[in-house]
C-alpha cells in the first residue's frame, strides 16, 4: 500500500470525529456555561459592534465608499469583511494556548492532540455563523439585497478553516516549546488586520504596496466575503484558485510541522 | 497474527535535567541562550578543548525488553523512580522512546490517572461520552456500554449532575468505570488503587479480573502486591529504570522485597510546600534494639516516627504486614492508641507491639499506610521494611502455617477408655 507523508495523521483526524464533536462541544459549553441567555451573547457581540460602527461611520463621520465597491453602506461593508477576520483571528490566536489547556490529557492520556485546533476552529465556526446569520438578516433588512451567492460562504468557510487550522497547527505547537508565540503571535495579527483591506478599500492602498493585497490569502477571502455577501457578481475563478492554494499549502505544511513537533509534546507541557 | 501483544525491544527513555530547570523557555532566554552558548563553543574551540559537555540527564527506562502474550496479565512492580510509569506511557505512545522500540498488536487503551478527561462544569452524563471518546471509543461503543458503565459507577440519580457535586468516590467509580468499559485488546493501568476505599478498590480488581478472562491483555502497576499476587499471570520487576526479572508473580514479589525493603527507614529531608504528614522513621526493636534478626519467640516493638504539620482529623497510621510472597498477614492502625486519629502538629512516634510466638520464623515486610479515612491516602510512597524472624523450636515437629501462637491447650483425662485392654 502506498502511504503519503501524513496519511495517518489525517484518518486519525476522521477516526476521531466523536472526539472532536465533544471537543467542540465542551469548549462552546464552558464560554457560556452558568449564564442565562447562554449562546445569544453570540449574537449581541456582533449587534452592538455593526450598530456603533453605523453610529460611527455612518452618522458621524460619513464615510464614503468608492464607486467601485459592491455597496455604498459602509458599516455593512466593513462587518462583511470583518466577518473572516474574526474567524481567523479569533482560531488562530486561541489554537496558540489550546495545547496548554489540555496539558493534562497530553500527558495522561492516549490523545491525539492535533484535533485540538480543528476543535478550536469549530466552535468559533458555531459563533461565527450567528454573526454570519446576523449581517444577512442586516443586509436583507437594511438594503433589501439578498442573493443566490450566499451557496459560495461555504466554500470559501472551508478554505479559510484549512488556512487557519494550519496555521492553529503551527502556533499550538511552537507555543509548548517557545512560550513567547502568543505574544509574538497577537501583535503579528494587528499588523495583518491593518495591511489587510477591512476598514479601507483595496484601492485605497497606494500602488507600489498592492502587493500586500495579491500576496495575502486573507485579502482574497474578505474580497469573497463581500462580494457573496452584498452583490450579485459571480465570484472570480482566478481568486478562488489562487485561495485554495493557500489553503492547502498551508494545511499540509501546518500538519506535517505539527506531526513533528507532537513527539516531544508529553516531554515538555 | 502471532499470540505476541506487546513485544518491547532495548526500550530506553531519556530525560534532561538540571540544565533545563524551567523545562520550556521564554524567547528572551532562548536568544541569550543560543548567544552565549555559540560564544562558549567558540571559545573552547580556540582553545582547543571538547566542545561542551552534554547535558545532565537520566535514564527513566533503560534496555528493557520482554514480551507480553496475548490474554496475559502483566503486573509491573518497583519502587518509585524504578520507571514504572514511563513504561506505560512509552507503551501508550504518549511520548516517544529515546531507543528501543515497542511492539503493539491491537487497539490499546490506558488510564494512567483516574479522571483525567473529567471536565467539572458538564454532567455525569456527558462527561461519559466525553471521556469515552477521549479513550478512544465510538458514540456507538459508548451507548452500548452506557447503561453497564452507569450501573459499575452506581451515579444512576447524579446522571445530570455536573460533576463537581459528585462525592470523591462517585467520581473515582465512574472514571473507572468509563475506562474498565473500553473495547480495546490492551489496557495499561497505572496504580489506581492508591486512590479510593476498600470498596472502590476491591470493585476495581474485580472488574480488572473480568477484563482479564475475556481473553484482553492487561499491564497493570501496583503496589498492593495482594492483588498484584492474586491477578497477575506474570510480574515484572523494575529498579532504576531497568527490567530487574519478569517471571512467576512470586517470585518477583519476593525479588521486590528482598531488594526494596530496608532494615531501617530514617528521613530527615525538609518538608514540602502543602505537605501534611511526613514519615520520619519507621524502626524494628527487640528488647531496646535494631538488629538484622529477630527472636521469633521473644516479642518485638515496630515504631513509627512521623512529624504532623497540619491539625489532622480521622488519621490512619499503621502497616500492612505480608509475608514474603506477597501474602498479607493483617493490617494494623495506631487508632486504638490515641483517640479516633486526630492529631495536632508536631512530632509523634507510634509503637505497635507484637507478642512473641506469634508469627513463623521467616522473612516478612511491614508496609506502611497513611491516610484520611475515606478521603485520601496521604504518602503515596511506599515505604518497605523487612522484618527477619529467626530461631528454632524445641522440638522437630512441623508446623506449619504463617502463624504460630501456641494456642491456650489444657489436657485432662475425662473418662475411662470403652474398649478394655
Amino acid at each position: 500500500m502506498v502511504r503519503f507523508p501524513g496519511s495517518l495523521f489525517l484518518t486519525n483526524l476522521v477516526e476521531r470525529r466523536s472526539l472532536l464533536f465533544q471537543l467542540v462541544r465542551r469548549d462552546f459549553e464552558q464560554r457560556f456555561v452558568g449564564s442565562v441567555v447562554g449562546w445569544i451573547w453570540s449574537v449581541i457581540h456582533p449587534l452592538v459592534l455593526l450598530l456603533s460602527w453605523t453610529f460611527v461611520f455612518s452618522v458621524c463621520l460619513g464615510v464614503k465608499l468608492g464607486p467601485r465597491e459592491v455597496t455604498q453602506n459602509y458599516p455593512l461593508w466593513l462587518f462583511a469583511g470583518m466577518l473572516p477576520w474574526m474567524l481567523f483571528s479569533d482560531t488562530v490566536q486561541r489554537s496558540s494556548v489550546c495545547l496548554l489547556d489540555h496539558a493534562n490529557l497530553i500527558t495522561k492520556t492516549i490523545f491525539p492532540a492535533e484535533v485540538v485546533p480543528v476543535s478550536v476552529f469549530l466552535s468559533s465556526l458555531v459563533s461565527h455563523a450567528l454573526a454570519l446569520g446576523l449581517a444577512v438578516a442586516a443586509i436583507a433588512l437594511w438594503l433589501n439585497h439578498f442573493s443566490a451567492m450566499l451557496v459560495f460562504v461555504p466554500l470559501y468557510i472551508f478554505l479559510l478553516g484549512l488556512f487557519a487550522v494550519g496555521i492553529g497547527w503551527i502556533v499550538a505547537g511552537l507555543q509548548v516549546y517557545l512560550r513567547d508565540t502568543s505574544q509574538v503571535l497577537s501583535v503579528l495579527l494587528v499588523f495583518w488586520f491593518w495591511l489587510t483591506p477591512i476598514f479601507i478599500t483595496e484601492d485605497q492602498f497606494p500602488e507600489s504596496v498592492r502587493f500586500l493585497i495579491s500576496g495575502n490569502p486573507l485579502a482574497y477571502i474578505v474580497r469573497a466575503y463581500r462580494e457573496t455577501l452584498l452583490s450579485y457578481r459571480l465570484p472570480s475563478a482566478a481568486d478562488l484558485a489562487i485561495v485554495s492554494a493557500y489553503a492547502a499549502a498551508t494545511f499540509f505544511l501546518g500538519g506535517l510541522i505539527f506531526r513533528h513537533m507532537k513527539r516531544g509534546f508529553a516531554d515538555v507541557l | 497474527m502471532s499470540d505476541v501483544a506487546i513485544r518491547v525491544e532495548g526500550l530506553g527513555k531519556r530525560y534532561r535535567i538540571g540544565s533545563h530547570k524551567k523545562r520550556y523557555k521564554t524567547l528572551r532566554e532562548s536568544l541569550a541562550g543560543v548567544a552565549s552558548g555559540s560564544l562558549r563553543r567558540a571559545r573552547s574551540l580556540l582553545r582547543g578543548e571538547p566542545v561542551r559537555t552534554p547535558p545532565p540527564s537520566i535514564w527513566a527506562l533503560r534496555d528493557v525488553t520482554f514480551d507480553v502474550r496475548r490474554g496475559e496479565v502483566l503486573g509491573v512492580i518497583g519502587r518509585n523512580g524504578a520507571g514504572k510509569s514511563t513504561l506505560l506511557k512509552v507503551l501508550s505512545r504518549i511520548t516517544e522512546p529515546t531507543e528501543g522500540h515497542a511492539e503493539i498488536h491491537g487497539r490499546i487503551g490506558s488510564l494512567l490517572e483516574v479522571g483525567t478527561g473529567f471536565h467539572p462544569e458538564l454532567t455525569g452524563r456527558e462527561n461519559i461520552y466525553l471521556n469515552g471518546a477521549i479513550l478512544g471509543m465510538k458514540r456507538a461503543e459508548i451507548q452500548q456500554q452506557f447503561d453497564q458503565i452507569v450501573a459499575f459507577a452506581e451515579v444512576e440519580q447524579f446522571l445530570d449532575t455536573p460533576v463537581k457535586r459528585y462525592s470523591t468516590g462517585m467520581y473515582l467509580r465512574l472514571a473507572f468505570g468509563v475506562a474498565a468499559h473500553l473495547r480495546t485488546e490492551i489496557l495499561l493501568v497505572d496504580e489506581v488503587l492508591a486512590v479510593g476505599d476498600a470498596a472502590f478498590q476491591k470493585k476495581c480488581l474485580g472488574k480488572m479480573s473480568e477484563v482479564a478472562e475475556t481473553g484482553r491483555t492487561v499491564l497493570f502497576v501496583s503496589h498492593n502486591m495482594d492483588a498484584v499476587r492474586r491477578l497477575c499471570t506474570s510480574v515484572c520487576l523494575m529498579r532504576s529504570g531497568q527490567l530487574a526479572g519478569i517471571g512467576e508473580p512470586v517470585s518477583s514479589i519476593n525479588a521486590y522485597f528482598e531488594s526494596d525493603a530496608v532494615a531501617e527507614y530514617v528521613d530527615d529531608g525538609p518538608a514540602l510546600p502543602g505537605e501534611d504528614l511526613r514519615i520520619r522513621a519507621v524502626k524494628i526493636e527487640q528488647q531496646g534494639s535494631a538488629r538484622d534478626w529477630f527472636e521469633y519467640r521473644m516479642p518485638l516493638e515496630i515504631a513509627i516516627e512521623y512529624e504532623v504539620f497540619q491539625p489532622l482529623q480521622n488519621l490512619l497510621l499503621g502497616f500492612d504486614l505480608y509475608t514474603s510472597n506477597g501474602v498479607p498477614v493483617f493490617r494494623s492502625y495506631d487508632l486504638a492508641a490515641r483517640g479516633m486519629g486526630s492529631r495536632e502538629p508536631g512530632f509523634y512516634r507510634s509503637v505497635c507491639r507484637l507478642p512473641g510466638e506469634f508469627l513463623q520464623p521467616g522473612l516478612y515486610y511491614v508496609q506502611l499506610l497513611a491516610g484520611l479515612h475515606r478521603l485520601r491516602w496521604l504518602s503515596k510512597e511506599k515505604i518497605t521494611v523487612g522484618l527477619k524472624l529467626a530461631g528454632s523450636r524445641e522440638s522437630d515437629v512441623d508446623f506449619p502455617g504463617v502463624l504460630c501462637p501456641r494456642g491456650d491447650w489444657r489436657v485432662a483425662r475425662v473418662g475411662a477408655c470403652s474398649v478394655s485392654p
